[in-house]
């Protein structure tokens, strides 16, 4: 899978948020799908709380990050240069291989959609990793 | 194998032209032959890696990065089972590989491992 990881700067309204779930397996929703704009990820903590399972990170249900493997208190954070957008109306979420407690920090901001290919937050090839 | 000091371009040496940042994932069960992460750009341009995560599964695994020729950039990179000792690295002066080569890595024979990665193209590379 490639995605294409946007040259705009923060254009809309922040966000942050910090979710705990005891079992991702299901898919956990971070940020809710905005109809008009598009979510952008600017910085990811993610730490597991049981941990040596998969964790994916969703743009609806592509995956954008991911699969990483954290053992049990190991974090993994990024700060992203170039914002990792999701699709106009699509949610943003974690889930893990099985019942699998996460901890997950996300910085961003809603935007309207970029007008330039360059700045395409759409996935743009090949396979999905499993 | 053969190692290499690998170029790291810094900010008088940023190529003229730079494609869109793109990201990559790959989950592998074995990189032996290599795996490709990304394909050769083609002439005249060259992969400059800005990013790389990479952490084993349910075993310890040894990851090499290699350019398509197999030869190294950096690695082997010692990383625990299950995600005990995972790397992440983020290049502010970008990794370049050699003109028109596909990133590779390899592995520990048969053993699992996953990797995210950002990069870029420079159309006009440093040489």
């Amino acid at each position: 899978m490639e995605v294409n990881l946007s040259g705009m700067k923060r254009a809309g309204e922040p966000f942050c948020i910090n979710e705990t779930t005891t079992d991702a397996s299901g898919g956990v929703v971070l940020k809710a799908g905005n109809p008009v704009n598009g979510i952008w990820l600017e910085y990811i903590k993610i730490t597991a709380v049981s941990g040596g399972q998969w964790i994916k990170i969703y743009d609806g249900t592509d995956v954008i990050i991911g699969p990483l493997i954290l053992a049990d208190g190991v974090s993994w954070d990024k700060k992203f240069i170039r914002p990792i957008g999701c699709d106009k109306g699509n949610n943003l979420a974690v889930k893990t291989e099985s019942a699998f407690g996460v901890n997950v920090i996300v910085e961003g901001f809603i935007s309207e959609p970029v007008p330039s290919s360059s700045v395409s937050a759409s996935i743009s090839a090949s396979a999905s990793p499993s | 194998m053969a190692i290499t000091t690998p170029i790291l371009a810094g900010p008088g040496l940023m190529p003229i032209e730079r494609g869109p940042m793109l990201s990559f994932n790959n989950d592998e069960d074995d990189a032996v032959p290599a795996v490709e992460c990304v394909a050769a750009p083609g002439a005249k341009k060259a992969i400059y890696i800005t990013h790389l995560t990479m952490s084993g599964r349910t075993a310890d695994v040894a990851v090499t990065v290699a350019d398509g020729d197999g030869t190294v950039l950096f690695g082997p990179i010692q990383l625990q089972a299950d995600g005990g000792g995972n790397f992440s690295k983020d290049f502010n002066h970008p990794l370049k590989l050699t003109d028109n080569k596909a990133l590779n890595v390899t592995a520990t024979d048969g053993v699992a491992f996953t990797l995210y990665g950002e990069y870029f193209i420079g159309a006009k590379p440093i040489t």
